[in-house]
């Protein structure tokens, strides 16, 4: 998705420049929620600021909104049909791939150091043993993170050792 | 409207709290609608997944749409997305404020040093779950296998291995 946006923002309608856009990539994978949104609301905000922001944020929501309406009328129709069902369990099995597929490349872009390990493995244990809810985990895993680069960078010969400026691209759909 | 209130109280925090973006949001996504509320089944989960992956949009969005549309009509379809974009709002749109005046992302970093590897457990768990449903015999066992290897071993599009598992689908299970 990345690819269009970059196309309708820098390309074609020229409201950031390439550097620029590199940082709101950054900033848009880091922080919560769909990625597409927070790039057109971050967009919207450096062009208009507020509501530049909320237009954006619309405009990006609304296609698939209409498209997933149009998509679960039809198929409310169509829910109890045997071909539409057997189709449904033949699509299953290759979900299960793509999401396992994800997972993958996730943990091998991300577990690069015994800390990321530690922490996938402890919330591994966490949510299924200890039944943490993941919200818990991430806001743990989150402060572990602040606390792991700032003794880091205490250690290291320069201050913000240990956390770099652009983040590592490729994650995230 | 009690129904609502849940519906935009779940979603709002999908949009909060789901880092990551795609299919890095589902864990959390699957925690609200099946485990916390039970809106709709773990078959109707994996299916939207699939829908979405041959629509256009970001994931979230579209399970915002499909599940509060399935819920309460209309009216719960647009609570749903609203409240799963409006955290993106607030948060981004604080971000680029804060971007714009000191143009320094170090701190977020170093959050995410942590919560990335935490997304990793939760889609583990997540995939585990969605296995549960998606295989219940050797047939989808075979689906999967195959799938997989299509994945990791050809450069094939997606969405035609998601194709040619439905055709399978129709040839073995109807």
């Amino acid at each position: 998705m990345i690819p269009l946006i970059q196309a309708a923002v820098v390309d074609k309608n020229r409201w950031l420049r390439q550097e620029d856009f590199v940082d709101i990539i950054a900033v848009s994978q880091s922080a919560p929620g769909p990625i597409a949104v927070n790039v057109a609301v971050f967009t919207g905000y450096w062009v208009r600021g507020a509501a530049g922001a909320v237009v954006a944020a619309a405009g990006s929501a609304i296609p698939s909104f209409l498209v997933i309406l149009g998509v679960a009328y039809l198929l409310a129709g169509f829910a109890s049909n045997p071909l539409v069902m057997a189709l449904f369990r033949g699509l299953r099995p290759a979900v299960l791939a793509l999401i396992a597929t994800a997972a993958w490349t996730i943990a091998k872009s991300t577990l690069k150091r015994p800390f990321h390990l530690s922490v996938a493995l402890g919330g591994l244990v966490a949510v299924v043993f200890l039944r943490w809810h993941p919200i818990v985990l991430l806001a743990v895993a989150g402060l572990a993170g602040l606390a792991v680069n700032g003794w880091d960078a205490r250690r290291g010969a320069e201050p913000g050792a240990g956390t770099s400026r652009r983040p590592s691209q490729g994650e995230g759909a | 409207m009690s129904t609502l209130i849940a519906l935009f109280i779940a979603f709002f925090k999908v949009g909060a709290f789901a880092f990551g973006g795609g299919y890095a949001m589902l864990p959390l996504i699957q925690r609200e609608v099946i485990d916390a509320h039970g809106w709709i089944t773990p078959h109707q989960f994996v299916d939207i997944v699939a829908i979405s992956q041959v629509t256009p949009g970001p994931i979230a969005i579209n399970m915002a749409t499909y599940v509060g549309r399935d819920v309460y009509g209309f009216t719960g379809a647009a609570v749903a997305t609203t409240a799963v974009v409006l955290p993106s709002v607030l948060i981004v749109g604080g971000l680029a404020y804060l971007f714009l005046k000191f143009r320094n992302v170090a701190v977020l970093q170093s959050l995410l040093t942590g919560i990335r590897p935490a997304v990793v457990a939760l889609l583990v768990v997540a995939a585990f779950s969605v296995f549960k449903s998606a295989v219940p015999d050797w047939r989808a066992a075979a689906l999967a296998v195959a799938s997989l290897a299509a994945f990791r071993l050809t450069r094939l599009n997606p969405l035609i291995v998601l194709g040619l598992s439905g055709l399978a689908g129709i040839v073995f299970f109807r």
